[in-house]
């Protein structure tokens, strides 16, 4: 069971870290701005409207509309960004330190590449769950309730239409398809940094989620993370299910990509 | 053990870096590697621990080949550059958490291990608030505690006093008398000297035989 063991070695390396303390961070900056918007509609929230709320996003911008809200909705990228930011250096980190002396002795390299992709997963999980739960208590502490369906003034108020999400929509556009896309992005950021510096990676990524805001399309990663362009919310929206399903083929990819990279690569020391 | 390095040559980022080399080790015997700074001693280190794979060539270890038959030496002890363990920790518990991965050495050979480099298993300092020799001497120790077939030294000497080197020197001599290879690269010459069985030197990433 060696790869039980390399698992231990990322929690303990690569999980126990002061730096995940900003996932909540910055759900509860997020949180207590939709504080201030549901005031203004004196309506008891939910979680599902706060979680809503959090990975709303913005409607699709259209560049010749001039009248357009174009504000760019900065909480959604600090959420997207933190988190990126969060996942970026552990495996080069450990790749050139004790990572180096782990891997000698699980004597393989797709052993320890694999660990640390599911080290990814479980960072992007660790930091969505913070999302969750700091949302949960925001909910209560305002005196909402733990239910996954939405309040209709407040998505009128905030989407300006009332419209009757079910459970299950709310659970799709409001925790899978943010989280995956999440984890896809954090996944593909990993994996580009076996090809280039980790910085350059991160802008790659970076440019994604920015590039997200301006496309409107399930094939553009961040728009899985935007429930504003679900096509539940938006009558020309984007399939919230295919979005999910495509970040899902992303981390996929993305693994492989980086198994065959990482099976001939160099491993050097670290540098400064 | 019988290590072969047949024809390798390795370019990094268009650089030659390995020129050629061919050589041959065997369990039992201390071979020495030195050489200007940047001449290619730790790549080569790093090349028979499978760490970088050859451009050209091959590295067989028991007639497997690494990056082929092999990702890694079955059984090797290694210790290059600096050594790096998890700071929050103690020097023990780290060692305890590398040997748990193999699981073939328990508590009383990291004890041993920890005693022979002149530590103290029972100390409750965290490895970060270990000082620049200590440091040097639990990486000796995570290298030695499993009793590898292949040692791969990279300056082991560096940060230890005079009485460290003494103890390296006879853990060296103690582990080629069990039968390992042991690889050095070192700068001290007299050091290599008294310890090697053979000894190169390492120039431009060619590498050639010194007669003793
Ligand atoms: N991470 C790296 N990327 C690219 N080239 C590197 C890297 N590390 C080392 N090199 C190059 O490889 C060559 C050999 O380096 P190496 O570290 O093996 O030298 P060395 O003989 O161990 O030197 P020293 O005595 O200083 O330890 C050098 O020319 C160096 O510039
Ligand atoms: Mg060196």
């Amino acid at each position: 069971m060696s790869w039980i063991k390399l698992a231990f070695h990322d929690i303990r390396a690569g999980l126990l870290r002061k730096r995940y303390l900003l996932a909540p961070a910055l759900v509860v900056f997020e949180c207590l701005f939709f504080g201030e918007c549901a005031d203004l509609f004196k309506a008891s929230q939910t979680l599902g409207d706060m979680m809503l709320f959090c990975f709303r996003g913005i409607w699709p911008i259209n560049i010749n509309d001039r009248g357009q809200d174009t504000r760019i909705p900065l909480e959604w990228l600090l959420i997207m960004t933190g988190v990126l930011l969060i996942n970026l250096d552990y495996i080069l980190f450990d790749l050139t330190r004790v990572g180096q002396q782990v891997m000698l002795r699980s004597r393989s390299r797709y052993g320890w590449y694999f660990s640390k992709c599911l080290w990814n997963i479980c960072s992007t999980a660790l930091c969505f769950c913070a999302f969750v739960l700091t949302a949960a208590i925001v909910t209560l502490v305002q005196g909402g309730e733990l239910k996954l369906t939405v309040t209709p003034e407040i998505c009128i108020g905030i989407y300006s239409a009332p419209v009757p999400l079910t459970v299950g929509q709310v659970f799709m556009a409001g925790f899978v398809a943010p989280a995956l896309t999440l984890a896809a992005f954090s996944m593909l950021q990993m994996v580009l940094c076996l090809f280039m510096r980790p910085v350059l990676s991160f802008l790659i990524c970076q440019s994604l989620v920015i590039l997200s805001l301006y496309w409107n399309s399930p094939f553009c990663l961040g728009s899985g993370a935007m429930a504003m362009r679900s096509q539940w919310l938006l009558s020309d929206g984007i399939n919230t299910g295919v979005a999910a399903l495509f970040a899902l083929i992303v981390i996929l990819i993305s693994v492989s990509a980086g198994a065959v990279k990482f099976k001939h690569m160099d491993i050097l020391g670290a540098e400064d | 053990m019988l290590i072969e390095i047949n024809d390798v040559s390795k370019k990094i980022k268009g650089a030659l870096i390995l020129k050629h080399v061919t050589l041959q080790f065997k369990g039992g015997l201390v071979y020495g590697f030195q050489g200007p700074n940047g001449s290619g001693k730790t790549m080569l280190l790093r090349l028979v621990a499978g760490l970088i794979l050859p451009t050209e060539g091959e590295v067989l270890i028991d007639g497997a080949r690494l990056g082929r038959d092999i990702d890694f030496p079955p059984s090797v002890g290694l210790l290059i550059e600096n050594p790096a363990f998890l700071p929050g920790y103690t020097g023990k518990r780290n060692l305890e958490l590398l040997a748990d991965l193999r699981g073939r050495v328990g508590d009383r050979e990291i004890c041993e291990a920890i005693c022979d480099v002149g530590l103290d298993p029972e100390d409750k300092r965290k490895y970060r608030k270990y000082s620049l020799g200590m440091k040097q001497r639990l990486g000796v120790a995570a290298a030695i505690m499993e009793k590898p077939d292949l040692l791969l030294l990279d300056e082991p000497t560096n940060a230890l006093d005079e009485k460290g080197v003494e103890m390296l020197c006879a853990l060296i001599r103690r582990e080629r008398d069990r039968g390992a290879c042991v690889l050095v690269a070192c700068h001290d010459r007299e050091i290599l000297d008294r310890l090697a069985d053979e000894i190169y030197t390492v120039q431009e990433g060619c590498v050639e035989r010194r007669p003793l």
